[in-house]
């Protein structure tokens, strides 16, 4: 059994009477007196701007989250050569015939390198959706069964796209953070940092190539593919790591457009 | 003859207040929403979704540290009683708040990948032993279920079938959560922030919060620790002396607290003088900063009532509280520390001649 919420009987009808001025008291389910109606009004008002004012600040000193996009409702398709090396990569020409390095991912948190392994080294068109920033470009290719079409190009058309050795920048030790590129590249923004590390979990162990970025004090940011020794996919090396800040030391090359960091396993600290 | 329990026996103050709540988140989500689709946008602007959790976020926080205050704010300005009344709504709505932004956080950063949500969720990498690794959002998910068994629980139903104690205590878990939730936003997003704004923000309403009920306890101390000098010892406990009673206001009760034990409310009804434990049958409110209306002590919290000579209420409620025996003698006003059973009638005592 429970309390008069409600009044019964003849509680509500004499208790007007008591109310002396003064001696307000306020009971829920009676008329709220004048002074606390006042006091209650006052406090509203003061938290509804305290709300707004604080909804306001926090949400304009979010952190920026970068330029990437992701143009999500316009199908791409893109020629070239897919070259396993070890995530899927197309090498494609651009407009002006520069050789440009996309990387190849599924729909959802999953890579494409298990789908395209059997193309290796041969030439397809590819549709998808492009994510790109900074120049760094990615196609998450279409699920459907017609996505990727085997291409029957001339030899020589073939050659210019076919991957070229690495030239080697030397060793180095960097500063900067384990991401997984499609949220960062445009797919969730921000798609980086301690809030992403989830996400960017499932990303790489799902199969999307992981990649280091630093970033320099005047804000610009370097990308790198990261594999281990002997060219093998450094996913289950880095998950623990993503999204944290730490320093890593290993082999830096380019491989055409693409630059690519060969992690030395034992060096990864967190800072 | 007993009374049913409603899912909410809406009153038009409980009517208004869930308004305000309303009317407050939606005011709250909207700031955030306009401001950051302003702060950001073009190829800068943040996905919709992130922008959803974080205002949803802040907003369950801020919620949380207004529940937090109203208590120890209500101490010291009775005239905010009527935002106390209906706290517990308050107190769901912020578990709602809470869990849209789990949901959305479980569908987007957890969803889409190879691995169950909620096993993403459980189970992702993390290092305990690195302040940059924590796993912040098993600190927002455990948050959650304490708001979710508090909020399950709010109901004066299980309020009655768990017994008063066990239930206080759940909802002491409030504190908990608070700690949790503080920790799942150091490790989370002021990590991964860069404006100093968040950490001062964040420390103003944790010092805030905690100044509140350090302030309201010292308070409490203070009446608790006042000297109540016992005179006299029967086999019934101590006799106090209550000294000049001419200050309680008509109706109004002075709180006497002797050696530690629960507080006494005593109680002026016109020239008579009675007392009951301060504690309130329903949550424990304080009886002693209540009011007699209509010849009933009144709680100042949810206004459950007890009659002053028996420590019942009136029918058809079965509410009983225990009463202390006041005596009359040589001019001196006396209470007895020990209280007797529950629902026990004790004969009221005058104001002295000189006291009135
Ligand atoms: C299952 C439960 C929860 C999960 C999975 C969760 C997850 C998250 C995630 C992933 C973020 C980072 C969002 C971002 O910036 O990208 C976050 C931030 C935040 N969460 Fe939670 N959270 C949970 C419960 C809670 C609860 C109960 C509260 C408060 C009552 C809360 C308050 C916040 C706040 C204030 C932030 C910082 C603002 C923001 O970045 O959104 N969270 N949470
Ligand atoms: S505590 Fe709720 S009415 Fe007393």
């Amino acid at each position: 059994m429970s309390q008069p919420e409600e009044p019964t009987g003849p509680v509500n009808n004499a208790a007007g009477a008591d109310r002396t001025v003064g001696d307000e008291f306020f009971v829920g389910y009676l008329p709220t007196p004048a002074g606390h109606r006042r006091a209650a009004v006052i406090a509203v008002v003061i938290i509804g701007v305290l709300l707004a004012g604080v909804a306001g600040v926090v949400a304009w000193a979010q952190r920026d989250p970068g330029t990437g996009t992701w143009q999500s409702d316009r199908t791409s398709s893109l020629e070239g050569v897919v070259v396993i090396a070890p995530y899927a990569l197309l090498r494609t020409a651009d407009e002006s015939g520069v050789v440009v390095t996309v990387i190849l991912v599924s729909e959802g948190k999953f890579g494409a390198t298990d789908r395209l392994r059997d193309h290796d080294g041969k030439t397809v068109r590819i549709r998808g959706t492009m994510l790109e920033r900074d120049g760094r470009r990615m196609l998450e290719v279409s699920s459907n069964a017609d996505a990727v079409t085997p291409l029957d190009w001339p030899v020589a058309r073939r050659a210019g796209l076919l991957p070229e050795s690495p030239r080697p920048l030397g060793r180095a030790t960097l500063r900067g953070e384990f991401i997984d590129p499609k949220c960062y590249i445009g797919a969730m923004k921000p798609g980086g940092g301690k809030t992403h590390k989830a996400c960017a979990q499932l990303c790489v162990g799902g199969g999307i190539p992981p990649m280091f970025v630093t970033r320099s004090q005047d804000g610009s940011e370097d990308y790198f593919l990261v594999i281990e020794e002997g060219d093998r996919s450094a996913a289950v090396t880095v998950i623990p790591y993503l999204g944290d800040p730490v320093e890593v030391g290993g082999e830096v090359e380019m491989r055409g457009d693409l630059r690519v960091l060969r992690i030395d396993t034992t060096t990864i600290l967190r800072i | 003859m007993s009374v049913g329990y409603k899912a909410v026996q809406w009153t038009h103050s409980k009517k208004v207040y869930d308004v305000v709540i309303v009317a407050g988140v939606l005011l709250y989500l909207a700031t955030f929403i306009i401001v950051g689709k302003i702060a950001w946008r073009g190829d800068r602007a943040i996905s919709d979704e992130i922008l959803l959790i974080r205002a949803l976020g802040t907003c369950a926080i801020v919620m949380l540290h207004i529940v937090l205050a109203i208590g120890p704010l209500a101490r010291f300005f009775p005239r905010l009683s009527p935002l106390l009344y209906n706290r517990r709504h308050l107190g769901v709505a912020t578990f709602l708040v809470a869990a849209a932004h789990g949901t959305i956080v479980l569908g987007y950063y957890h969803g889409f990948g190879r691995l169950n949500p909620f096993v993403s969720l459980l189970t992702h990498d993390a290092d305990f032993g690195v302040a940059s690794s924590l796993p912040f959002q098993l600190f927002g998910a455990m948050a959650l279920v304490i708001l979710f068994i508090m909020a399950a629980t709010s109901h004066d139903f299980w309020l009655r079938n768990l017994s008063a104690r066990t239930w206080k205590s759940i909802h002491m878990m409030v504190y908990a959560c608070y700690v949790l939730v503080i920790a799942h936003v150091m490790f989370g997003a002021l990590q991964a922030e860069r404006s100093s704004l968040y950490p001062a923000l964040l420390a103003a309403g944790v010092i805030g919060v905690t100044a509140l009920h350090v302030a309201a306890g010292l308070r409490e101390r203070r009446i608790d620790k006042q000297p109540w000098a016992a005179i006299d010892q029967d086999k019934k406990g101590a006799w106090i002396d209550l000294g000049d009673c001419r200050d309680i206001p008509n109706s109004r009760a002075r709180t006497v607290c002797v050696d530690g034990r629960p507080r006494i409310a005593v109680f002026r009804n016109g020239d008579d003088l009675c007392a009951v434990q301060s504690v309130c049958a329903h949550q424990g409110g304080p009886l002693a900063e209540g009011k007699i209306i209509d010849g009933c002590i009144t709680c100042p919290w949810h206004g459950w009532q007890y009659r002053p000579e028996d420590g019942r209420s009136p029918p058809p409620f079965e509410e009983r509280i225990s009463t202390h025996r006041i005596r009359s003698r040589d001019g001196r006003l006396e209470l007895n520390a020990l209280p007797e059973p529950p629902g026990t009638a004790v004969p009221p005592a005058r104001l002295p001649e000189e006291m009135t």
